[in-house]
C-alpha cells in the first residue's frame, strides 16, 4: 500500500475532527479538514478549564491545532458539506465553496451542538436576564475572569441546573448528556474559587460520576468547597421584583417543596447530535436515535460506519468527554489505515 | 283464522321480544332518572320545547340531516333506509287498512299484506303498490350503499368503517336479508297473481319467464319473517338499538337533561343511542395521525355499553372534543369518557389539606390575575401580561404568584372528580381576600375550570377577551405590522368554552391573520393534551408535527395561540416561531 496516493477528508475541526487528522498525517495520508466555522477548535474555543483536573482549556486548543499544522494536513475553514455521495468506491463531495473533492475514505467528526435552552421555557433561559448556559458561563470565566449577573455584581447565589435537555421525556430526550454532571461540579467548584462568598447550590436527579477522578471531585466540591446539593429537579423559575430568580423544586431527600432565590442560574444544557450530524446521518441512512450516527459495532467497529470507507469520530456517535472524543479519534485513525491495508 | 299463516310466527315472536325488551329497558333508566330531573321533565312537557323534540326526532331520527350536512353521501345512506323504512310501515298501515277493511289488527297483516291480498283489489290499491314499490326501492338502495361502505369506506366519504360485535354482525346480516327477500316474496307473489307496480310487478314477470314463481313466492315470506324475526330479537343487543334510544335522547335532552355524575338515566340513553356511524374516527388525531384506531368514542361507548371497558381505552383520549362536535346525535362522550376514568390513585385519596394551612396574604386590586401552573411554565406569557397590565394601568393582584395552587382541572382530567376540592377552596380564599371585580386567567384550562366549578361571584376572563376589552376601551393601543400569523384556537377555550371572535379581533389590529381549514369548531388539538394518559412519547409527537405542519401550509411568519400548553407543545419542535398573543399584543402596544 502506498499511503501517499490516499487521500482521506475529515469533515469538522473540533477535538475529534483535528485529532483523526493529526494521527492520519502522521502515518503518511493526505488529509483535508473541512470546518464549517472560521476557525477550528469547535466547542472547546469556548471552554474556561477541563473537568477534573482544571486544565487549561485553551492550551489544549493550542496544542491540538500546533499537532494538525503538518505539512499532509490541508485545513479549509468557513467552508461545509452540501453534499456527500458514494460511488464506485470513491466518495464524491460537494462544498458550499462549490469546490468537488473526490477522497478515498471520509471521516464524520460533525460532533454536537448543546441543547437549545429555549426549549425549556420553565427554567426562563431567554426570558430572564440571569439565566445562562453552562457554555455561557465557561465564557464568562475565560473571557472575564469573574463571574457576574447581568448588571455586573458578583451573585450572591448560584443555582445549577442538571439534565437540562438530557434524560428528560418532555423534550424527547430520554438520554444522558453524560458531561454535564462533572461539567456542574467542575463549575461550582470553579465559582466558589473565584468568589469565596457566593453560595452554589446544585438541583440533580442523580450525580452520574463515572469517569475517573470524578467521585472524588465530586465529595471534594462537597468537603473542601462547600457545594450544596439537592436531589429534585427545578420545576419552575420566576423573576422577583429585585432582579433575582426564584426556583422552585422538589427536595425529593425530605419529600419537600422547596424554593430558593438566586442571582444567577446556570442551566447545564445537554448535548444534542448537531445540525450537521442530524443531516448527514439521515441522508447518508446511517441514523441512530437522535440523530446521532450509528457505528458498525458498538463494541467491536465503533469507528467504521454501516457505509464502507465511511469514518465516525468523537460525539457524531453521541455524548462523549474531551477524553474520549480524542481516544476515539485515534481509533478511528487506526482503523481507516487498517481500512487501506486490505482496500 | 283470516290473514294468519304460520310463516308469520318469528315475526311475530321477534316484534314481542323486541318491544318487551324496550319497554323494559326505557321503564328501568326512566326510574333511574334522579328527581330533580323528572321535576325538569315535568316543568318542560308542556311547551314549545316537547314540539322541537318531535321536529327533531323526524330531521334526526328519520332524515338524518346533520349527517347529510357533513358528508352526504352518507346521510343519504341513513335517510334512505331509515325514512324509507318508516315509510314503509306507515303507508304499509294505510294500505292494510284499505284492503282488509280494519283499522286495528295485528302487526303482521300490514308487513305481509302482500301474501294475504295478493292483487291490487281495494280502493286506490294501484297507488298504494306504486307508493310501497318506491319506499321499497329506497331501503335497497340505501341498503345497497351499506354493503359498499362496509368493504369500501371512501365510497361512502368515510376513511375506515367501524368494527363490529357479534350482535351487530347478526343484527345487520339479517337486516341486510329483510328487504331483498321482502323483494323476492312480493316479486313472486305478484308474477304468480300477475300483479303489483313498477317494481315488484315488473320483476315478478320476469321471474315468471324462468322459475317456477308459483312454489318459490310461499318460502320467500318464510325467509322474509325469519329474516325480520331474528333482527329484532337481536336489535336491542346491538347497535340498531340507537333507532329507539335516539328518540328518548333527543325529548329528554330537549327538556333540559345531561350526562351528571353517574352513568344512569339519561346517560344510558345516551349510550344507547350511538348508531356507530364511525364519524368520529375520521375526525380523531389519534386515528390521523398517530394510528391509534380501537380508542374512539364509538370503540369507547360500546365499551361501555357492554361493561369490556378498558383503562387503555378510558384513558387514551385528548378530549379535545372534535367528535363531539361532529356527533350526528350530539353524544357528549367527553363526559362518559371522564366517568369511566378510573382514578389514578386507586383507592388512596390524595390530601391537598395542607393547602388551608399556607398562610399568604394577598394585596387587594381591582383585577385578579391567576397565570396557571403552566403560564408559570411558560414565563415569557406571564411577562408579557404583567407588561399589558402596567401599560393599561391596571390595578391588580397576582393570585398565584408565589406559592400558588393548581387550579384542580388536570387532576380531574384524570379521572379523579373529587380530588380538585382542596384547591378549589384555597384559590376561592385568595380570590376573594383580594376583593377584585374581575378574575383573569392566562390559560384555557383554569379558565373553564374556574367558570364551571368555582361558583365564583365575579366574572371570569381569559386574558384573549381581557386583551380584546382593554383594546376596546383604548387602555392598550396596538401597532400593525406586516407580520402573518395563522392563530391556534386551543380546545379549552375554543371549542369546550366557544371564544372564538376575540382572539381574532386584537391579532388583526396587530397583522395579518391568515385563515385555515382546521379553524374554530373545527380546530385541531396541538397534541399536548393533559386528558391523555395513556399516549406514548412518539404517538403524541406524530399529532404535534402533523398539526404544525397543518397549520403552517400557508407559510406564516407565526404561529399565534392563546394557551401555555399548546403553545409549549409546539415549541418543543422547534419547526415554526409560535407565539402566546399576550406575547404578540405585549411587544405591538
Amino acid at each position: 500500500m502506498n499511503e501517499n496516493s490516499k487521500q482521506i477528508v475529515v469533515v469538522g475541526g473540533g477535538p475529534g475532527g483535528l485529532e483523526t487528522a493529526s494521527m492520519l498525517a502522521r502515518m503518511g495520508f493526505d488529509v483535508e479538514i473541512i470546518e464549517k466555522e472560521d476557525v477550528i477548535g469547535g466547542h472547546l474555543n469556548q471552554y474556561y478549564q477541563l473537568f477534573p483536573n482544571f486544565r487549561d482549556a485553551g492550551e489544549l486548543t493550542q496544542e491540538l491545532k500546533e499537532r494538525a499544522a503538518h505539512p499532509k494536513i490541508k485545513i479549509s475553514t468557513g467552508e461545509s458539506l452540501l453534499d456527500l455521495t458514494r460511488n464506485d468506491g470513491k466518495f464524491e463531495i460537494l462544498t458550499s465553496k462549490r469546490r468537488k473533492i473526490n477522497p478515498d475514505a471520509v471521516v464524520m467528526a460533525t460532533g454536537f451542538d448543546p441543547f437549545e435552552a429555549e426549549r425549556k421555557e420553565e427554567f426562563g433561559y431567554g426570558v430572564y436576564p440571569n439565566v445562562i448556559t453552562s457554555i455561557e458561563l465557561e465564557k464568562m470565566f475565560r473571557e472575564q475572569g469573574k463571574v457576574t449577573t447581568v448588571d455586573g455584581r458578583i451573585p450572591e447565589r448560584v443555582g445549577i441546573v442538571h439534565c437540562v435537555g438530557s434524560r428528560d421525556e418532555k423534550v424527547g430526550n430520554f438520554y444522558c448528556s453524560r458531561i454535564c454532571c462533572i461539567c456542574g461540579v467542575k463549575q461550582a467548584i470553579e465559582i466558589r474559587k473565584h468568589h469565596p462568598e457566593t453560595r452554589v447550590t446544585n438541583f440533580y436527579m442523580d450525580m452520574r460520576m463515572s469517569g475517573q477522578y470524578f467521585e472524588e471531585l465530586y465529595r471534594q466540591s462537597q468537603e473542601r468547597w462547600g457545594v450544596y446539593y439537592v436531589r429534585g429537579r427545578i420545576s419552575e423559575a420566576a423573576m422577583t421584583v429585585d432582579g433575582k430568580i426564584r426556583v422552585k423544586a422538589e427536595d425529593t431527600l425530605i419529600a419537600k417543596p422547596v424554593t430558593l432565590s438566586v442571582d444567577l442560574l446556570v442551566l447545564m444544557v445537554g448535548i444534542e447530535a448537531s445540525n450537521s450530524t442530524k443531516e448527514f446521518s439521515k441522508r447518508l441512512e446511517i441514523e441512530s436515535d437522535y440523530g446521532f450516527f450509528r457505528s458498525r459495532d458498538r463494541h467491536s467497529e465503533d469507528q467504521e460506519s454501516p457505509v464502507d470507507g465511511l469514518f465516525l469520530a468523537g460525539t457524531a456517535k453521541g455524548p462523549a468527554s474531551i477524553k474520549e472524543t480524542l481516544a476515539d479519534a485515534r481509533a478511528t485513525a487506526g482503523k481507516v489505515w487498517e481500512y487501506f491495508q486490505n482496500n | 283464522m283470516e290473514y294468519f299463516d304460520i310463516f308469520v310466527i318469528p315475526f311475530t315472536i321477534g316484534v314481542i321480544f323486541l318491544f318487551s325488551i324496550l319497554i323494559g329497558k326505557f321503564v328501568y333508566w326512566f326510574i333511574q332518572i334522579p328527581r330533580r330531573d323528572k321535576r325538569l321533565i315535568g316543568k318542560n312537557f308542556f311547551t314549545v320545547k316537547t314540539l322541537k323534540s318531535i321536529w327533531e326526532c323526524i330531521t334526526e331520527c328519520l332524515l338524518h340531516v346533520r349527517i347529510f350536512k357533513t358528508n352526504p353521501r352518507l346521510g343519504f345512506m341513513h335517510m334512505s333506509i331509515a325514512f324509507g323504512w318508516f315509510m314503509m310501515i306507515l303507508v304499509g298501515k294505510f294500505q292494510s287498512t284499505a284492503a282488509t277493511g280494519m283499522w286495528i289488527e295485528p302487526p303482521h297483516v300490514a308487513i305481509f299484506l302482500k301474501y294475504f291480498v295478493p292483487t291490487e283489489s281495494y280502493r286506490f290499491a294501484h297507488l298504494f303498490a306504486a307508493v310501497m314499490d318506491f319506499f321499497l326501492l329506497l331501503v335497497l338502495t340505501g341498503i345497497i350503499l351499506a354493503a359498499v361502505k362496509r368493504f369500501r369506506p371512501q365510497a361512502a366519504g368515510m376513511k375506515r368503517p367501524t368494527k363490529h360485535t357479534t350482535f351487530d354482525k347478526v343484527a345487520l346480516i339479517s337486516l341486510w336479508a329483510i328487504f331483498p327477500l321482502r323483494l323476492l316474496a312480493e316479486s313472486f307473489t305478484s308474477g304468480t297473481y300477475d300483479s303489483g307496480s313498477f317494481l315488484t310487478g315488473s320483476l315478478g314477470r320476469l321471474f315468471e319467464l324462468f322459475l317456477p314463481v308459483e312454489s318459490l313466492y310461499y318460502p320467500a315470506f318464510w325467509g322474509y319473517s325469519i329474516a325480520l324475526g331474528i333482527f329484532f330479537c337481536a336489535m336491542p343487543f346491538s347497535r340498531y338499538m340507537h333507532i329507539f334510544g335516539e328518540i328518548g335522547l333527543i325529548f329528554l335532552r330537549n327538556w333540559g337533561l345531561k350526562t351528571e355524575n353517574k352513568v344512569e338515566g339519561f346517560a344510558n340513553f345516551e349510550l344507547h343511542s350511538c348508531s356507530r356511524c364511525g364519524m368520529c374516527i375520521d375526525v380523531c388525531q389519534l386515528s390521523t395521525a398517530a394510528k391509534i384506531n380501537d380508542v374512539q368514542s364509538v370503540y369507547f361507548l360500546r365499551d361501555e355499553r357492554y361493561n369490556t371497558l378498558s383503562r387503555r381505552v378510558a384513558n387514551n383520549c385528548l378530549m379535545c372534543g372534535r367528535c363531539e362536535e361532529v356527533c350526528p346525535v350530539l353524544i357528549k362522550s367527553n363526559r362518559h369518557r371522564l366517568l369511566m376514568r378510573k382514578s389514578p390513585f386507586g383507592t388512596v385519596t390524595p390530601d391537598f389539606s395542607y393547602l388551608q394551612r399556607n398562610e399568604i396574604s394577598i394585596s387587594s386590586g381591582d383585577v385578579a390575575y391567576f397565570a396557571g401552573c403552566m403560564t408559570h411554565l411558560t414565563s415569557s406569557i406571564k411577562m408579557s401580561m404583567l407588561r399589558i397590565f402596567e401599560k393599561a394601568d391596571v390595578h391588580y393582584t397576582f393570585i398565584d404568584e408565589e406559592k400558588g395552587a393548581c387550579c384542580g382541572r388536570p387532576i380531574m382530567l384524570s379521572g379523579a372528580l373529587n380530588a380538585a376540592d382542596d384547591m378549589i377552596a384555597f384559590n376561592k380564599k385568595l380570590i376573594k381576600e383580594s376583593g377584585a371585580k374581575l378574575l383573569v386567567t392566562s390559560c384555557p384550562i383554569c379558565y373553564k375550570f374556574f367558570n364551571e366549578n368555582y361558583k365564583l361571584d365575579i366574572p371570569v376572563m381569559h386574558h384573549t377577551e381581557y386583551i380584546n376589552f382593554l383594546v376596546k376601551e383604548r387602555k392598550i393601543k396596538l401597532q400593525k405590522t406586516a407580520e402573518k400569523y395563522v392563530y391556534h384556537d386551543p380546545c379549552e377555550l375554543g371549542r369546550l368554552s366557544g371564544i372564538y371572535e376575540q382572539p381574532r379581533t386584537v391579532l388583526q389590529k396587530t397583522g395579518i391573520l391568515v385563515s385555515v381549514p382546521e379553524e374554530k369548531e373545527d380546530a385541531l388539538c396541538c397534541g399536548g393534551s393533559l386528558a391523555n394518559t395513556e399516549i406514548n412519547y412518539a404517538e403524541r409527537g406524530n399529532i404535534v408535527r402533523d398539526v404544525i405542519c397543518t397549520l403552517s401550509a400557508d407559510e406564516p411568519d407565526c404561529l399565534v395561540t392563546a394557551c401555555p400548553l399548546c403553545k409549549k407543545t409546539f415549541n418543543k419542535e422547534r419547526i415554526i416561531d409560535v407565539k402566546d398573543i399576550a406575547e404578540v399584543v405585549a411587544s405591538q402596544m
